[in-house]
């Protein structure tokens, strides 16, 4: 199984990470573009799937990336990396980091005052890293990772200008924000189903952050996934968990579309969102949906899409 | 008339402090405004009354229960002590912060916060009764308060002594290791003796998690680095050395930590528990160049912000992370 996601770094940083006269803030660790490849093999004897990711970092982006964080659900082991990289999973429990963590020197002339070094491998734009490698029993689904580009945090020079910093150039908050997120595969516990946005689009689809009118999502049917088990009344889109709007949805009368919008010969189920609902941030590469069949299973599926309409 | 006593009333379910004379005119303070002769001790100091300090020229962090002026009403009622009819009297209210309160060692010029109003008549009216607030310093400690009068013949009312603790409940004192010895904490605050050492326990166990993070990763490196086990061994025994440090981190009720001694920010932060510096320049704890792109990394596993470096270029030993705990 291999998806490939493109995602595209916010070059417009400026805007978001407003700068005091007084201080001089660092860009955000975002100045990235990368590919995140998910290769996932299963051993029958084992009975343990391995998640293979391969990072392809753009020529366009501005900084080298040296962070890959990828949810998970359920229990990994066997987890390893490339060379000079390091991994540990976060306190949250849900969450395997990698980190390029062997360090190179500081570049000749630069002082030493608490700052981070460069690492001594990170994925230099127009390169590419495979070796991010983790197995579990839990089979594939759409799941969320983060990238992060180097950008050290200049030193301050007094304990007011390191508190300033925080919090005039917005490092206040998690960290795991301020990277690239976009959906990968991963293990999970629910059942993974694949959704057509504004069929028959193809990915990545357009979204335009200023639509006022309604969204159609397909979730499409299979041989193994009839749509008609779905609980309507429990799907979510997006940022914003849009819930179901007209046809299907609690307070209608109408039933929702049924039809092959794919054309592959199963039945597909097509719900209408209300777009402002939906939350789109010009940063999402992806949108998820998440919900329940009528027995109670937990069902997940997401697309690339692609943002416009930002300033 | 000549035989003044003063007694404090305790009871359970209200802050309420109490005074009295035998067969004359008593007084109490409450948070309430209306009348009941109840006390009770509560939070860190045991005190009368608890509230937070205030939070001046600090940042926006997360976890930060007030920014600006914290302020608490306190309601005087004199009253017959037979009867418990309301009286009228005519009373003024002084503050005092008590010296080395809070965790604080140095005393001249504390800030002892600020009353609306000082003096005042007491009223009959139940539904009107005489107001004071009073705006807690941003030092954390105890503020005591008298109350003193008349009643409407000119007797004196017995002086009413009540206590407010200006607090942030809640924090721990950490030991001087965590994790096991993976992390030391050693405060030197010559203004705060070694009581700046206290957090939530929540940000002390991201504490903990970040130093064991940090030795996984050293200890990965090592095992993935070295060619045989004698050289991994080798290794590994290398970076049993960096034990990151902390030097600095809350006081026992948080509030402002004033490590200059002038009783107004440097730090801003160091407040309400989530926040330490974590030496890294210091050749007694030094983190290595090398090293530090583990602890950074076990930094942001452990669910803090991005750590800023930086103190005092003019003293290369100096330079730490501040680091900030998430919620």
């Amino acid at each position: 199984m291999k998806k490939s996601f493109i995602i595209a770094a916010t070059i417009l940083f400026a805007s978001i990470w407003p700068a005091s006269a007084q201080t001089s803030c660092p860009p955000p660790p975002n100045q990235v573009s990368v590919q995140v490849t998910a290769n996932t093999s299963f051993d029958v004897s084992t009975q343990l799937y391995t998640y293979t990711y391969t990072l392809t970092s753009d020529s366009a982006s501005v900084q080298d990336v040296v962070s890959f964080i990828v949810s998970f659900e359920g229990s990994i082991d066997n987890m390893d990396e490339p060379r000079g990289w390091g991994h540990a999973v976060m306190s949250n429990g849900s969450m395997l980091h990698w980190s390029a963590d062997e360090a190179a020197d500081f570049p000749p002339g630069v002082v030493d005052q608490g700052q981070l070094p460069p690492s001594a491998f990170p994925i230099k734009p127009g390169t590419s890293m495979t070796g991010f490698v983790f197995t579990s029993p839990k089979a594939p689904g759409p799941v969320k990772y983060i990238v992060h580009g180097y950008s050290p945090i200049p030193p301050q020079a007094s304990e007011e200008d390191a508190e300033q910093l925080s919090t005039v150039c917005g490092i206040t908050g998690s960290f795991l924000s301020r990277g690239v997120s976009g959906t990968t595969m991963g293990p999970v516990n629910f059942l993974p189903v694949n959704i057509s946005i504004k069929p028959p689009a193809a990915s990545p689809v357009p979204m335009n952050v200023g639509d006022r009118g309604v969204t159609p999502v397909a979730i499409l049917g299979s041989s193994t996934f009839d749509v008609s088990t779905v609980d309507i009344s429990t799907v979510l889109l997006g940022p914003g968990n849009a819930s179901v709007f007209g046809p299907g949805s609690p307070g209608s009368n109408g039933k929702a579309d049924i039809e092959d919008v794919n054309n592959d010969g199963f039945p597909d189920l097509v719900l209408h969102f209300r777009s402002q609902q939906i939350g789109v941030q010009c940063t999402d590469t992806s949108l998820l949906l998440t919900g329940k069949t009528q027995n109670g299973t937990p069902l997940r599926g997401a697309q690339d899409i692609q943002v416009v309409g930002c300033q | 008339m000549s035989k003044i006593s003063a007694f404090l009333v305790a009871v359970s379910f209200s802050f309420l402090l109490t005074a009295s004379s035998a067969a004359q005119v008593q007084v109490v303070l409450s948070t309430n405004a209306t009348f009941s002769p109840v006390r009770s001790n509560a939070g860190v100091f045991g005190t009368d009354f608890v509230m937070p300090p205030s939070f001046h020229n600090t940042d926006d962090r997360p976890n930060v229960p007030l920014l600006g002026d914290s302020t608490l009403d306190l309601f005087a009622f004199c009253f017959d002590p037979v009867t418990f009819a309301l009286q009228v009297c005519n009373v003024s209210l002084s503050i005092h912060a008590e010296p080395g309160s809070g965790g604080h060692v140095h005393t001249a010029g504390r800030p002892d916060g600020k009353l609306d109003h000082t003096s005042g008549q007491t009223t009959t009216d139940p539904n009107n009764p005489l107001k004071f607030t009073y705006t807690a310093p941003d030092a954390s400690g105890i503020t005591d308060v008298t109350l003193t009068g008349t009643d409407l013949n000119g007797n004196p009312i017995i002086p009413l002594q009540a206590t407010i603790g200006v607090e942030i409940d809640g924090l721990i004192a950490n030991p001087t290791t965590l994790a096991g010895g993976l992390l030391t904490i050693e405060p030197t605050s010559q203004n705060h003796d070694s009581n700046n050492i206290y957090s939530t326990q929540n940000f002390s166990n991201q504490l903990a998690f970040m130093a064991i993070d940090f030795r996984v990763r050293l200890v990965l490196q090592c095992a993935k680095a070295a060619p045989d086990v004698l050289t991994k061994l080798n290794c590994i025994n290398t970076v049993t050395g960096p034990v990151p440090n902390i030097d600095a981190m809350n006081l026992p009720a948080g509030g402002l930590f004033d490590f200059k001694g002038n009783w107004v920010p440097p730090h801003h932060d160091h407040r309400v528990g989530v926040e330490a510096d974590m030496r890294i320049t210091n050749p007694n704890f030094l983190i290595a160049p090398k090293f530090r792109l583990m602890l950074h990394n076990a930094v942001i596993d452990a669910g803090m912000d991005d750590p800023v470096p930086g103190e005092d270029f003019d003293d290369p030993s100096s330079n730490h992370w501040h680091l900030v705990g998430l919620p």
